[in-house]
């Protein structure tokens, strides 16, 4: 009877070496485990010169297993195709990264007051605290301080209730809307990037 | 007299938490952060970056609501408008990009090379304008 193996690809993985094993894109479960062993052995591709990105069809992998065990039978259950991002490291590599991330930091902290105060003028807020005074208190009462503080809170509740976190904690474990965008981003730029190599063909495929 | 301040203060406060959701929806839907975070290696700083736009929003609300002077010189101001024009710029960009600008006209006139190009007009064509509307205001 022949072998089963199964194979689960990976949307997307970061290479640690040149070398790309079957290990490194998917996971390999098989009833024979000098087989299994023998399957995540394989090496699919070498990264050469600056090429940093590649994608590998599951009917390559297929082709490679089936050179090794002609026999066996094989059956993905993940995606059709995986990316395969190789990036050498360096040490100036994490000054950069910091940097870039402070820089980030700055944009977000300054760039979301900025466009906070443009938002207050442009629906001239004082404005409409001093109204809210005046329908509220009364128009001998003078200045807006008490709204003026009760609109600052508020506002900073209602950030911290969408974000889900005030600090580096978060108050429970459902990821926080940036996570979820950032994760949605990511997907889209593997389908593009599949999508661009099949186009191009330069996908590592089936001959 | 106290409950009406009370009131006021209630009001208020609904009001700055519903307009924070509002606000913070549409800068997170719109995908700024993610696109810059994406930038640095790992992404597990999201965290980070959240609590920067928090803080940044709160902090300068009340500065703007309290009318809070901070000598911050000439130089700061600079730099504290160069971000925010950064932040702007990104938004007006992000949002071009939300709405399907780009590959509408890209299908529309059969342009496929050379996209680059106008993507450049149309960041040149941004900045030329702006820097015509601030003259207008008597910058």
């Amino acid at each position: 009877m022949a072998d089963l193996i199964y194979l689960k690809l990976s949307e997307s993985v970061l290479a640690e070496s040149r070398k790309i094993t079957i290990k490194d894109v998917s996971k390999v479960v098989c009833d024979n485990p000098e087989m299994k062993y023998g399957t995540e052995k394989i090496e699919l591709m070498n990264f050469s010169g600056t090429k940093q990105q590649q994608v590998i069809s599951i009917l390559d992998i297929i082709e490679e297993i089936k050179k090794e065990y002609p026999k066996a039978e094989i059956t993905n259950l993940g995606q059709p195709e995986v990316i395969v991002y190789y990036k050498e490291f360096d040490t100036a590599d994490r000054m950069k990264q910091t940097v870039k991330l402070i820089f980030i930091c700055l944009v977000a902290f300054l760039g979301a007051g900025f466009s906070i105060i443009s938002y207050n003028s442009d629906v001239n807020l004082v404005g409409q605290l001093d109204l809210m005074q005046d329908l509220f208190v009364g128009e001998s009462e003078t200045g807006s301080t008490i709204a003026g503080l009760a609109y600052s809170i508020g506002l900073f509740i209602g950030i911290v209730i969408f974000f889900n976190h005030g600090t580096n904690k978060k108050f429970s474990d459902d990821p926080t809307p940036l996570q979820v965008q950032m994760r949605q981003y990511e997907q889209e730029v593997n389908q593009t990037i599949i999508t661009d190599a099949e186009r191009k063909k330069d996908i590592r495929d089936a001959d | 007299m106290l409950i009406r301040y009370i009131g006021l203060a209630i009001a208020s406060m609904a009001g700055g938490a519903v307009i924070a959701g509002g606000y913070f929806a549409f800068i997170s839907l719109i995908g700024v952060f993610p696109k810059l975070i994406e930038k640095v290696k790992g992404n597990r700083h999201y965290m980070l970056v959240e609590s920067c736009l928090t803080y940044g929003a709160v902090i300068a609300n009340a500065i703007y609501i309290f009318n809070i002077e901070i000598p911050v010189t000439l130089v700061g101001l600079a730099i504290l408008t160069l971000f925010g024009g950064i932040f702007v710029g990104c938004l007006i960009g992000a949002l071009a990009e939300v709405l399907n600008v780009f590959p509408i006209i890209s299908r529309r006139f059969y342009v496929r090379r050379g996209f680059p190009y106008v993507i450049m007009a149309v960041g040149i064509g941004k900045v030329i304008g702006s820097f015509i509307g601030l003259l207008a205001y008597g910058l």
